[in-house]
């Protein structure tokens, strides 16, 4: 029972309870004391029970007793009502309260879900029934022993690039004004006592039509004994997102923004890696810690001649530990947390090559002359040698419920060695040296009513905080920061449907004026995504 | 209200429209420099100072489609890029930032740059323009250097010298994938030249096997010329798909140039005289002589 309902049916009753005190006051005295039942809806039928009519009441009661002495067992029996609905809100409240944060969908329950607090605890363990839910299974989905749920969602959009163009590079199409199918997902859920499952797959069109596994995990939960609340240890082992910060566990299904950062993207290029997590919480409290393979999957498909892969032996280790407090408000609530990440990067040796002779055209004359002719020796083969990486993120989160809608205003710090494995890969094995990358994010999401959403972002991402170029004979600092700045704005249908438009305003220096000297480049781009849920 | 509101509103409209600076990849222009940047909109004034003091081009001859050619050259102390283009023709300067000054030339800015030049250039004379471009973003004065742009068909440098003769025959056969195709001409006395056979002496040769063993060169085109003393006859031309490299078909063309004489005396021009276009497909690969398409009949004189 909500809050909403709870505050209804208590309107209800006083109000019962004034009609009935100035219509048969002594009728109340005489009614049976209520039993000792905890539900809320007793006060109501109490009120709504046939009462003697004004013209009745004379023949059938004794003497009336005095305004006072009615009055006072009124107000007796009105605090005792007061004291029993304080009550049952104290214990609702308190269930309430093991629930995390849901998004703004409506749920549609079912059968199942309708009869679990009346039945004993995991009494409806073992029912394995396929079910369809609008409530979005993520990572609380385990929460709930539900058997098997299976879910999905569609969005395709409509981008458009300052970049685009009609042309061809390496054989790379550089238009980027198109439809895109970007995710479609299909995903089917299991929980119960003991365990949990999750199977996901993912079609897209982004880099041509791909289809993939997105999430196949197992996990093993030891439950906390609260309803719905978060357990005290679970392992989650196979195709899963690693530990590691805020935006990347935020789940593609719920967030706002299209994508996710820049500085995340080149972190992860996808959210799932393979490997072993385990995490829980108690009280407020919540760890995670997970070993990876250190290749995250990425879901558009694979980028041809992307460095960064980590195909060596040595695995990542990430973790989080922060706070939660959604469960203690649900008006407000402060997440944040603190993320490392240490693994290993790898750099790839050579097989060798035999001798071979090169013409260079000196005088470029297209012909062979003298001395152009090079002997070019064979090579040994190179071996592969492995580099280290690490990251270190903090992450706060502050979400308030108004009557306005839900805002949310959140935060995010990255500083990173050798990391990046998506936008511009570092080989410290080449370069001789640690690439330092910074990233950071900042922004809100403000809901109106539950049919709009207003948000904006920026972050910045810094692939390489140490870069020079050479300029008229002289070394100068290259500076590589990327900052978009992504206003949004859009329209949903709760549990259904969504529709949003972003536009990223791309600060960068990838471009250079006339003078040779790096300044911004346009590439800004907007997107209007359609989003369908089931 | 309003007005801060409007101000606003005018704001992040200024800045979504005035956001960076294009970076075109200039791949429609007639020449590309390698790590500069093309600006259409290049301010000049011939009276600045800032200017190129050297520039060095090892030939003036530049290849149908070459790519890869090396230019250097100096700039005054004060400049901070070299802008180049081909005079007359494209849409802006490419731009490139001076690199290290040179000690033996009173440290005046140095700069090596890469040209590539397109495909449908039209061949003949042109003149590379090149400006000093300073701190202030304007372009000083034009250095200019001549250049002979040669065409696909082999021409003995005819294009830029009338006075030079073209070969008096040339056979052509262009394709527009990257396929192993292989021109073969049968000659008037009924021998066939072909990639086994490339050359029948001075009745006349095939430059090069384009693309040969699936190479992509981008040649994509073969010539048999005669320089001098072709046989008298019926020439018969055929194309023969020697590897598809993938390819589900090519489209081919066969022209016929000969030698002409000029408007003026003493000079000469090359004409085309005949052109056949033929399709094969994937199916027409491995049959060799036998499944060579004949594309294109010819007599001479």
């Amino acid at each position: 029972m909500n809050r909403r309902d709870t505050e209804t049916q208590r309107a209800a009753l006083l109000l019962a309870l004034s009609l009935s005190a100035a219509a048969v006051p002594a009728s109340a005295q005489q009614r049976a004391a209520p039993t000792d039942d905890v539900d809320v809806e007793v006060p109501a039928r109490a009120a709504t029970q046939p009462t003697p009519t004004p013209a009745q009441a004379p023949s059938q009661e004794p003497p009336r007793a005095s305004n006072d002495e009615l009055v006072r067992a009124l107000q007796q029996r009105l605090d005792r009502l007061e004291a029993r609905l304080a009550e049952a809100e104290r214990r609702s409240a308190t269930t309430a309260q093991a629930t995390p944060p849901t998004p703004p969908t409506t749920t549609t329950t079912t059968p199942a879900q309708s009869t679990r607090d009346e039945a004993p605890r995991y009494a409806a363990i073992g029912a394995s029934v396929v079910q369809t839910t609008t409530a979005r299974p993520d990572a609380y989905s385990v929460l709930d022993p539900v058997g098997l749920v299976l879910s999905g969602f569609v969005q395709a959009q409509y981008e458009t690039s300052q970049l685009s163009q009609d042309q061809l590079v390496q054989g790379m199409a550089l238009n980027r004004d198109r439809f895109v199918l970007r995710r479609s997902r299909l995903r089917v859920d299991g929980s119960w006592r003991w365990f949990a499952m999750a199977f996901e797959l993912d079609a897209n069109t982004v880099r041509g039509p791909v289809v993939g596994v997105r999430r196949a995990e197992a996990t093993f939960l030891w439950r906390n004994s609260g309803n719905r609340a978060v357990p005290w240890l679970a392992v989650t082992a196979g195709v899963t997102e690693p530990a590691f910060g805020a935006e990347l566990g935020e789940g593609v299904r719920r967030r706002w923004f299209m994508e996710r950062t820049t500085g995340s993207l080149a972190f992860f290029g996808g959210e799932a890696d393979i490997g072993v997590r385990a995490w829980g919480g108690v009280g407020a409290l919540r760890y995670a810690l997970g070993v990876f393979n250190g290749v995250p999957l990425d879901d558009r498909g694979v980028q041809s001649g992307l460095r960064g892969i980590d195909p060596s032996r040595h695995l990542d280790l990430s973790g989080r530990f922060g706070v939660d407090t959604s469960a203690a408000s649900r008006s407000w609530s402060v997440t944040a947390g603190v993320s490392f990440l240490a693994g290993s990067g790898f750099h790839p040796g050579d097989d060798g090559t035999k001798p071979s002779v090169e013409w260079r055209d000196n005088n470029q004359n297209s012909m062979i002359d003298a001395g152009e002719l090079v002997a070019i020796a064979g090579r040994a083969p190179t071996p592969s040698f492995t580099f280290g990486r690490w990251a270190v993120n903090a992450d706060v989160a502050l979400r308030v419920r108004t009557r306005a809608g839900t805002t949310r205003v959140f935060a995010e710090a990255t500083m990173a060695t050798n990391l990046d494995r998506g936008v511009l890969a570092p080989d410290p094995i080449a370069t001789g040296y640690d690439v330092r990358q910074l990233h950071g994010v900042a922004g809100f999401t403000q809901e109106i009513t539950q049919y709009g959403i207003v948000g904006f972002r920026w972050d910045i991402y810094n692939a390489n905080s140490d870069l020079f170029e050479e300029r008229r004979g002289a070394l100068e600092p290259k500076n590589q920061s990327v900052h978009t700045l992504s206003p949004l704005v859009g329209l949903t249908w709760p549990g259904y449907a969504r529709l949003v438009f972003q536009y990223d305003i791309v600060l960068d220096a990838l471009a250079r004026d006339a003078r040779g000297i790096p300044t911004d480049l346009a590439n800004n781009q907007a997107t209007v995504r359609v989003q369908g849920d089931f | 209200m309003r007005r801060s509101s409007a101000c606003a509103l005018a704001l992040v409209a200024a800045i979504v429209a005035s956001c960076g600076v294009p970076s075109p990849l200039g791949l429609e222009e007639p020449i590309r420099v390698e790590r500069a940047m093309l600006v259409s909109d290049l301010a000049t004034r011939d009276s600045s100072t800032t200017a190129i003091t050297a520039f060095e081009n090892p030939s003036a001859l530049v290849a149908h489609q070459q790519r890869g050619k090396l230019v250097s050259g100096r700039a005054t102390r004060d400049a901070f890029a070299v802008a180049m283009r081909l005079q007359n023709r494209g849409t802006g300067y490419w731009v490139l930032p001076l690199s290290t000054p040179d000690p033996s030339a009173n440290d005046e800015l140095t700069f090596e740059a890469m040209l590539s030049f397109a495909g449908d250039v039209t061949p003949g004379p042109a003149v590379a323009e090149v400006r000093a471009v300073g701190r202030d973003g304007v372009a000083g004065p034009a250095s200019f250097f001549p250049l002979c742009l040669l065409g696909p068909i082999p021409d003995n440098l005819n294009v830029c010298d009338p006075s030079l003769a073209p070969p008096l025959l040339v056979v052509s056969l262009g394709w527009d994938t990257d396929a192993d195709l292989d021109l073969e001409v049968e000659l008037p006395d009924g021998r066939r030249i072909g990639p086994k056979r490339p050359s029948a002496g001075v009745a006349g040769a095939i430059d090069i096997d384009a693309g040969a063993s699936c190479r992509h060169d981008g040649a994509r085109r073969e010539n048999f010329v005669v320089a001098d003393a072709p046989l008298l006859g019926r020439y018969r031309v055929y194309a023969s798909l020697f590897d598809a490299c993938g390819q589900s078909h090519v489209y081919t063309r066969a022209t016929v140039h000969r030698r002409a004489l000029g408007a003026r005396e003493g000079t000469f021009s090359q004409a085309e005289t005949a052109r056949a276009d033929a399709q094969l497909t994937a199916f027409n690969v491995g049959a060799g002589e036998r499944g060579a398409q004949l594309v294109l009949e010819f007599s001479l004189p």
